[in-house]
């Protein structure tokens, strides 16, 4: 049953669950990996944006001040001309502190300060790109972002001219501040070697912080994520670079967040799963239950057939093929029953016409002596010594019908025994020399080997006698004239061993075991009650009898009685 | 004492002899009117604190004005100025006037005492306005205590007798109450004392007998910076927890810093392009009403002030009580200022020539860009309309010696406006401040101070705006906003809405969790 249960287990879990979990963490890793790259591509859009952005911010003022160098380089324009253009455009340009125009010796030509001008002409050996001289961010009086860059009028060769223009780069604080990724994410801007330009948290600028030590500043790769700590918390970090200026964009957000969306995900996918498998698991128990729960009536009600129980019928619901099995069985089991009813009435007849015939064959022949003896006795009544011979027979036939119906009644109620310390030898000694006689009737040896340690048992000397009697019969009967029968005794652990050994035909096998059943014999004649009470007698003795018997080769049967200590005195009292 | 200014601030009294005294009755006039007007207008009954050595560190971002700071913290009249109300009890716990407004008689509040413990009493009351009376600052700061004709202190009364009845005269009476010593500084009523004073830092213990309560903090320090960026810088290194003033361009920046809150408030100065009416040019009216509609000021607020500040319609603080809004002003109008201008240029143009454009030239400080620019948007807007304004860049000391020269034809400055109308007379007629030599709304001026019922205080100030807007002395441009930035280690709570932070400063105290930190271990550390 519990394979069966095992079984069906695991079938279910083969069949429905483990398909159901792989497929689930299949999905959970495959969820996973998706949603972490797409934060990650969200987060390096975000920070490509701001790039993009701040690019475009730097690039359109680089323009507007290459335009102001155009206006004043090809026209001529008087110095107050270009003062005033320069004033104008810082007015109309407000990310535009100052613009200067310098001579070649840098000499301030023009400017739109109403002082004297702050920007210089850029050095040799800064920054050049595409023409234009791009200063470092500083931060001014005000602590804000500003910048300095200078261009040439694009047709000056033989003297280098310079406009000048001081950028203010709150535009770029502003914008890196409107990058938000999530709730928590923020970009921040630094330079190649870590000095941060823009943050939302402006402390860490006005402390020169450096974050040369982040990793994606040391990793020259482009897009790929890097994973960092702020405080105690892992904080997903891309980057974004802008060459142009050496500067990169880093977008951080705490990975909490930034995966909350595919943990989010993964707990309802595993709480799906998780439902799905309870429900099947649920169903298979169920189901399962079910399946086992019938065929368990079916395997009580086999048991209580083999244990007899032949009225115990099943009841299946349903209408598939267990029901049909366990209608089967119950078809079986009535069989089954009329089968055994039939039997019984077959048996009890047979056993009536056993007894009947054993009876009469066992009985006509003493009452045929006996009714002889009687003939003989009327036709010769005058002579008193046969009347006397007649006598004796009609007195042992007699007996011998007596003993008969004492058997019978033996048979169906308890044999009444007496139980006295009996010296095993001796008892068994008296009963073999008594039964010398008939061996030699039978042309039979019989012979007794006696072990002089075999002491006492508990017992009925007339019930020992009955089984030994019958025991040393019985091997008369199956011994052939010329053969041998030995009767010993020996002691073993705590009993007495008593066997009777023949040399005669033995006994089939397969009727061994019925042959101390009652009415069971392997002689043409008698009733085949003989071994049934002997086991009777020797049970009511608290002993038990066995046989080993070999067709062709003869039989053994052993006796054992449990061994007690001898009486202190005399204690044997004559039967 | 050496002083810088981030704008120029001109004379309120042209007595002062030299730049320097001056320059101490701007400051102490801007920084302490506001400063001392409004902390002291603080009306709040005191909260029940929480009693650990607390110590508030102060970032000035101006060299020289912790003096006045400290002033506005120590110091208390008779009564405060409020900014949107308009007179509120201090020393003085009630008042009334008295034959025909001519006196005034002030109860004194019992059990006020001085920083020492010494009781103020009716009597050292008198001592200290008398003195005030004779101080040349003070009167420089306070011109009508000139008005008083003396001090009569009773038992527990002091009566002011003002030698003519004037409601003007009696906004002037808020000048602190001192205990003069010979050869030790006066000692004040307010809720903190000096305990040392240098250049770098002036500290300042809580009082014990401040009539109010004793301050949550035991200890203000007020440390002096040399710009902005360096008192701003210290606020994010954490030394300092209070910056008194945040750059309006960073002030977004700061307030998106989690562990600072940010109070803005409109500053009451005004900015302006001060005439020189003496200037032929300037003399008459005509010129300077057409200048006044060529700049649209509405504009001006949002590209100089990126819309932090109010269009000014005239020199009267809009939060004042006795403000009025429904009075005329100069709509921008920059083709009737041309039209108003060819014909100036016409009736001033000599003989049968043409009529030159006219030019003038402006003072501007250097190296402020807000005034940079606001110079610049200036030049342009007057260029439209047919005016070439020179800018001249000038120190601030230059600047304030050519106004008391009156070696100048314009001028870019801010203004001090409070208290209400009482600033209006001392700032602009002639006979108080003869620096501006402006003499056009005298006669309205004088009918304010004479003014004694409060409606005739009204109708009186009306018609000297009316003046103002029909001979205008200046334009009157805008009011900016200003902010103060403050730890949130510090709880500044209760507020009055739109009033100066500084204000509740007296009673400002530990965040609960820095005062259960504070409690446990002693005050917070001043450098992380």
């Amino acid at each position: 049953m519990k394979r069966l249960t095992g079984r069906i287990i695991l079938l279910v879990g083969m069949a429905a669950a483990a398909p159901l979990l792989l497929y689930g963490l299949v999905s959970v890793s495959s969820l996973r990996a998706a949603m972490r790259e797409s934060a990650i591509a969200a987060n390096l859009a975000a920070a490509e944006r701001a790039a993009e952005q701040i690019d475009l911010y730097v690039k359109t003022n680089v323009r507007i001040l290459q335009s102001i160098a155009a206006d004043l380089a090809g026209t001529d324009l008087s110095l107050t001309q270009q003062d005033r253009i320069l004033k104008n455009h810082v007015i109309d340009f407000p990310e535009f502190r100052e613009i200067t125009h310098f001579d070649s010796r840098g000499v301030t030509l023009a400017t739109s300060r109403v002082g004297r001008a702050r920007v210089r002409p850029p050095a040799s050996g800064q920054v050049f790109a595409d023409e234009v001289h791009l200063s470092a961010i500083t931060l001014d009086d005000d602590l804000l972002p500003t910048m300095t860059m200078a261009v040439r009028p694009a047709e000056q060769v033989t003297e280098t001219r310079y406009v000048v223009g001081e950028l203010s780069l709150i535009e770029m604080w502003r914008l890196v501040d409107r990058v938000r990724v999530g709730n928590e994410g923020f970009a921040m801007v630094a330079t190649r070697d870590g000095r941060l330009i823009a943050d939302r948290d402006k402390r860490r600028i006005a402390r020169g912080v450096s974050i040369a030590a982040h990793p994606l500043l040391q990793n020259t790769g482009d897009g790929a994520p890097a994973s960092t700590f702020t405080g105690a918390r892992r904080t997903l970090a891309v980057k974004a670079a802008i060459p142009a200026y050496g500067w990169i964009v880093l977008v951080e957000q705490p990975e909490d967040e930034a995966f909350a969306v595919a943990r989010e995900l993964e707990w309802q996918l595993m709480i799906a799963i998780g439902l799905a498998l309870l429900t099947t698991v649920t169903v298979g128990y169920l189901w399962g239950r079910n399946f086992i729960g019938r065929i368990a009536l079916l395997i009580a009600g086999t048991r209580a057939l083999a244990e007899g129980r032949l009225r115990e019928r099943v009841t299946l619901q349903g209408e598939d093929e267990l029901r049909q099995l366990g209608d089967s069985f119950n078809t079986m089991a009535d069989r089954l029953v009329e089968l055994q009813d039939n039997a019984r009435k077959q048996e009890r007849t047979a056993m009536f016409g056993r007894i009947a015939v054993g009876l009469v064959h066992d009985l006509s022949h003493p009452i045929q002596n006996i009714s002889n003896s009687c003939g003989l006795i009327l036709k010769m009544s005058d002579d008193p010594e046969y009347r006397q011979t007649f006598r004796r027979t009609v007195d042992r036939e007699v007996a011998l019908i007596k003993r008969m119906l004492e058997d019978l009644r033996n048979l169906a109620r308890p044999i009444p025994l007496e139980h006295f310390p009996i010296d095993a030898n001796r008892a068994i000694g008296e009963i073999v020399e008594s039964m010398r006689s008939s061996a030699d009737v039978c042309g039979v040896t019989l012979e007794a080997s006696l072990d002089p340690e075999t002491g006492f048992i508990e017992g009925d000397r007339f019930g020992l006698s009955r089984v030994l009697r019958n025991l040393i019969l019985n091997a008369f009967q199956a011994t052939l004239p010329g053969g041998g029968v030995s009767v010993s005794t020996e002691r073993t652990d705590g009993h007495v061993r008593i066997a009777v050994r023949d040399t005669g035909c033995g006994i089939p096998a397969e009727r061994l075991r019925a042959i101390f059943e009652d009415f069971e014999t392997t002689k043409r004649r008698g009733l085949g009650l003989g071994l049934a009470i002997s086991r009777k007698i020797v049970e009511q003795l608290d002993g038990r009898i066995s046989v080993e018997s070999e067709v062709g080769k003869g039989s053994r049967f052993v006796v054992e009685f449990p061994r007690i200590d001898p009486p202190a005195a005399n204690p044997e009292r004559p039967a | 004492m050496r002083a810088r200014c981030t704008s120029p601030r001109l004379p309120v009294a042209l007595r002062t002899r030299n730049a320097r005294r001056w320059l101490q009755v701007s400051f102490v006039f801007g920084l302490g009117a506001v400063g001392l007007g409004l902390v002291l207008g603080c009306s709040h009954s005191a909260p029940p604190g929480v009693r650990s050595s607390t110590v508030l560190r102060i970032g000035m971002p101006q060299l020289g004005l912790a003096t006045y700071l400290a002033i506005s913290l120590k110091s208390e009249g008779l009564f405060a100025h409020g900014v949107e109300t308009d007179r509120e009890p201090r020393l003085a716990e009630r008042w009334e006037s008295l034959d025909g407004g001519r006196t005034i008689r002030f109860h004194i509040r019992g059990g006020v005492k001085f920083s020492d413990g010494t009781p103020v009493t009716p009597e050292l009351v008198k001592q200290s306005l008398e003195a005030s009376v004779a101080d040349p600052v003070q009167t420089s700061q306070y011109p009508m205590l000139r008005s008083i004709a003396g001090v009569v202190a009773r038992q527990t009364t002091v009566d002011v007798a003002l030698a003519q009845a004037s409601a003007l005269a009696f906004d002037d009476l808020v000048v602190p109450i001192e205990l003069r010593r010979p050869g030790k500084p006066p000692l004040s009523t307010g809720p903190f004392a000096v305990a040392s004073e240098s250049p770098d830092l002036t500290t300042m213990r809580a009082s014990l007998h401040y009539y109010k309560g004793r301050p949550s903090m035991d200890e203000v320090e007020i440390r002096s910076y040399p710009n902005v960026r360096a008192a701003w810088t210290a606020m994010m290194r954490d030394e300092i927890d209070f910056l008194y003033e945040v750059p309006w361009d960073a002030r977004e920046f700061v307030a998106q810093d989690p562990g600072v809150q940010v109070y803005s408030f409109l500053r009451p100065y005004v900015y302006v392009l001060l005439f020189n009416t003496q200037r032929p040019v300037f003399a008459r009216p005509e010129l300077r009403v057409a200048l006044s509609a060529a700049v649209d000021r509405e504009q001006l607020v949002r590209t100089t002030l990126a819309g932090r500040g109010t269009a000014a319609k005239g020199p009267v603080f809009p939060r004042v009580a006795r403000y009025q809004a429904d009075l005329p002003w100069f709509p921008y109008d920059p083709a009737g200022a041309r039209r108003q201008i060819e014909q100036v240029e016409q009736q001033t143009r000599s003989g049968s020539g043409p009529a030159r454009p006219i030019r003038f030239r402006c003072l501007v400080v250097d190296e402020r860009a807000p005034f940079e620019h606001l110079a610049l948007v200036l030049q342009r807007a007057f260029r439209e309309v047919g005016v070439e304004m020179e800018l001249h860049p000038v120190t601030l000391k230059t600047l304030v010696a050519s106004v008391e020269s009156g070696n100048f034809d314009v001028a870019l400055a801010d203004l001090p406006a409070v208290p209400g109308l009482s600033r209006l007379y001392s700032v602009w007629h002639s006979s108080i401040n003869p620096v501006f030599r402006y003499r056009g709304a005298d006669a309205e001026l004088d009918r304010l101070r004479g003014a004694t019922t409060e409606e005739a205080l009204r109708a009186a100030g009306m018609d000297a705006q009316r003046a103002f807007h029909r001979d205008p002395p200046a334009i009157f441009l805008f009011w900016s906003e200003t902010a103060r930035a403050l730890s949130r280690r510090f709880d500044p709570t209760p507020l009055e809405p739109g009033r100066d932070v500084v204000a509740s400063l007296w009673h400002w105290r530990l965040a609960q969790s820095d005062a259960r930190r504070s409690r446990v271990d002693g005050p917070a550390p001043r450098t992380p």
